[in-house]
């Protein structure tokens, strides 16, 4: 039964098949239009820098609210993130100093290997001139002060 | 001779009706079967269309018909112009084709369906006797002689691809005029029953004080 039905309305709809190409054939040069209008359309979103079919306004929308529905947690501000924990880097500016030389004054080759005889800036007055440990070298380091940067400790400290 | 309800047939009219029956049926059928296809495309084709404007409706960015119709037909459009850069294409290369051979033999005037033709059975339609006259139907009354058998012709291979190019260019940009013609009826028809109300069945002083005021109980 079902099938003859079937059968029935396909002859009915192959009857306005003439009708129906009709209006194919008006759609068909409707087509031609569509296609420069749509065309030169797309040309125009190209120069203006977007994507050839940019989406509608109400895709846009649409997307926004169906994003808001099916992920509401993504859309809860983010927690504001833990403070990082405070480095502070300590620098020891302390130099290994040859014996004989007062605290605080400048090791040799302090100013540059190209001028190793200059001469230290003066010694502030009101300050003891005198080295506290006239006869020790460093504590940390009994052998004797490390090679300053530059100095070869083979070559009893002169530069390479 | 054949004594029928007081008709009676010669040998030949018995067979030309039999030809007659088995083509109506045939024919018939093919009909039934184009229409049917048709169908289907169209009701295939409507989908799409819910397709594209479900986002929309659902989430209420579109709220009345004017809108729906307004966004639907852009929507359409712009389909049907992705849809028919396919066969505008293939149409392109065949005219290109054509172009080249016309150049290449200096000849504009070349029909590439006509010389087509060379790979088609031809028959022979003015042979006498072909038709007869059956019940005032003109018929014919046994199949006619082949005029022209297949052949391939190197020459013509232009032609042959042109004309291919041609009818499948033609035939599937009219399966996409169906498609358009498919969404536009939906449109037309979901922008009428997506947004209306119905009062059926509702009852305006049941529907509000019922449910609110125990006293009316």
């Amino acid at each position: 039964m079902n099938a003859l039905k079937q059968f029935g309305l396909g002859i009915l709809w192959a009857l306005l098949f003439p009708i129906l190409l009709v209006i194919y054939a008006l759609i068909g040069v409707f087509g031609l239009f569509n296609f420069f209008y749509q065309f030169v359309l797309m040309i125009v979103h190209f120069f203006q820098g977007k994507s050839l079919f940019p989406p509608l306004e109400e895709d846009v929308k649409a997307a926004e609210i169906l994003q808001k529905r099916n992920h509401p947690e993504e859309q809860q501000p983010a927690p504001a993130p833990a403070p990082a924990p405070a480095q502070v880097y300590v620098q020891q500016n302390y130099y290994q100093m040859p014996p004989g030389y007062p605290p605080g004054a400048y090791p040799p080759g302090a100013f540059g290997p190209q001028n190793p005889g200059a001469v230290p800036p003066p010694y502030p007055s009101g300050i003891p001139q005198q080295n506290p440990y006239p006869n020790q070298n460093n504590p940390a380091n009994p052998e004797g002060p490390a090679p300053l940067l530059g100095q070869n400790p083979d070559n009893g400290g002169d530069e390479q | 001779m054949m004594t029928f309800a007081s008709i009676s047939l010669s040998e030949t009219d018995k067979r030309a009706l039999i030809i007659f029956l088995i083509l109506a049926v045939i024919v018939l059928l093919l009909v039934a079967l184009i229409g049917f296809a048709v169908r289907k495309a169209i009701t295939f084709q409507m989908k799409t269309l819910d397709t594209m404007m479900h986002d929309v409706t659902v989430t209420h960015v579109v709220e009345n018909p004017k809108e729906f119709k307004r966004v639907g037909r852009i929507k359409n459009n712009r389909l049907f112009y992705k849809q028919s850069l396919i066969p505008f294409l293939i149409a392109l290369v065949g005219l290109v084709i054509w172009i080249i051979t016309s150049l290449a033999k200096s000849n504009w005037g070349i029909n590439p369906f006509e010389e087509s033709k060379d790979l088609l059975f031809a028959y022979d339609m003015e042979e006498e006797g072909l038709f007869v006259t059956v019940f005032g139907i003109r018929l014919l009354s046994h199949w006619p002689n082949v005029a022209h058998t297949p052949e391939f012709i190197l020459e013509h291979l232009p032609s042959y691809l042109e004309a291919i190019c041609f009818i499948v260019a033609g035939i599937y940009y009219l399966v996409i005029c169906q498609a358009y013609f498919s969404r536009y009826i939906m449109i037309l028809r979901r922008s009428r029953t997506v947004f209306e109300k119905s009062l059926e069945g509702y009852n305006a002083t049941q529907g509000t004080e019922a449910p609110t005021n125990p006293e009316n109980k």
